[in-house]
């Protein structure tokens, strides 16, 4: 997907949305490769949409099958991989990671987007530490604050809890060391 | 889920894609997609089919053949899928090592990745570390998996997610 093509894919879900009669508003937070492409402008494309939940427990347990049912109706129609609005990341890092309110980005219907700042992606950037993710580090670090390894450490406190930081310490370490050289 | 809507993303078709021009990334995104998600069941048809050579064979093609040889033959092995035959071919070996690393004249860079490239890799002179093909997939299974067996804390959840991950990836 690039850009316009994401762009496109949400417009769709959000009006499947409309027609399926969701009304609330369903709040998902945008990271990943999806984020890299709008919001960082990195110029490439990307397999799927990453989010966060931003709703309460019970909200988001009342829209997920809605929501569901939704993304699989856009996958038919637009011929795309059943998951390429993906919340598995959601599942696999809610409770290690401080997930942000973030700021509205778009609504598409009921659907509103939400974007985390630039640091935010960095961070769980630099936890996940895949050759890919490195570089879209790179790209990031162009355009924040961050400059030196201890205020990426801080970055890390912000936004990772202490046990998931001990778990990948040594990737955390080789990152770091790839980013900011000493 | 085993169904699609679209073509299998098969590691000939990611080679094809990048040759054409595709972040390559992106094309062995796709695949790594197929792999762990909508094709799982179907992995060999994933890697069955040989590479096509290029019009034009250049470093870069060169380079990126041999790490979708390389990619097959490590997946297929942690997966308990047949390798095929294609990616033994010499063409497939480098010439001259490719370190996956904007500091490789720092020595404990490339220290590093010559202790953790799996050997798939390495064989093929590819030095790219072990955190190749880790994924949403399995790590948000085996949190799952975790769950069900009782265990609350999220750091325990986390850490047996990562043993799990490092028990098939290496890292």
């Amino acid at each position: 997907m690039q850009a316009r093509d994401i762009e496109w894919h949400l417009t769709q879900l959000g009006q499947e949305l409309t027609d399926r009669g969701v009304q609330k508003p369903i709040r998902v937070l945008m990271i990943g490769g999806a984020y890299m492409l709008l919001l960082a402008k990195m110029q490439r494309s990307t397999d799927d949409i990453d989010i966060l939940w931003l709703d309460e427990e019970d909200a988001f347990q009342r829209a997920i099958d809605e929501l569901r049912k939704g993304v699989q109706a856009v996958a038919e129609k637009q011929q795309l991989e059943p998951d390429w609005f993906n919340d598995m990341t959601h599942l696999l890092m809610y409770d290690v990671v401080t997930i942000p309110k973030g700021t509205l980005w778009k609504r598409f219907g009921p659907l509103h987007i939400y974007v985390p700042p630039k640091t935010y992606i960095l961070a769980l950037k630099i936890l996940a530490g895949r050759r890919k993710d490195i570089e879209d580090c790179r790209v990031l670090l162009q355009s924040v604050k961050v400059k030196t390894r201890p205020q990426a450490r801080r970055l890390l406190n912000r936004y990772v809890s202490t046990a998931a930081q001990a778990t990948n310490a040594e990737d955390i370490e080789h990152a770091l060391e790839e980013l900011f050289p000493q | 889920m085993s169904i699609t809507f679209r073509t299998l993303q098969t590691m000939a078709r990611a080679y094809r894609q990048i040759c054409g021009g595709e972040e390559p990334w992106i094309a062995l995104g796709n695949f790594r997609n197929a792999w762990y998600g909508y094709a799982r069941d179907r992995r060999d048809a994933l890697v069955s089919e040989p590479l096509a050579k290029p019009a034009q064979d250049t470093e870069l093609t060169q380079r990126w053949s041999a790490f979708c040889a390389a990619t097959v033959e490590f997946l297929c092995e942690r997966y308990d899928v047949p390798c095929p035959q294609w990616v033994h071919d010499p063409r497939y070996t480098l010439e001259t090592p490719w370190w996956h690393s904007e500091r490789v004249d720092d020595p404990k860079i490339r220290e590093r990745l010559l202790q953790t490239t799996p050997g798939a890799f390495a064989r093929r002179k590819i030095f790219c570390g072990n955190r190749l093909y880790q994924n949403k997939y399995e790590m948000s299974a085996w949190v799952q998996e975790a769950r069900a067996q009782g265990i609350t804390d999220p750091g325990e959840v986390w850490r047996y997610a990562r043993l799990k991950e490092i028990s098939i990836h290496g890292g």
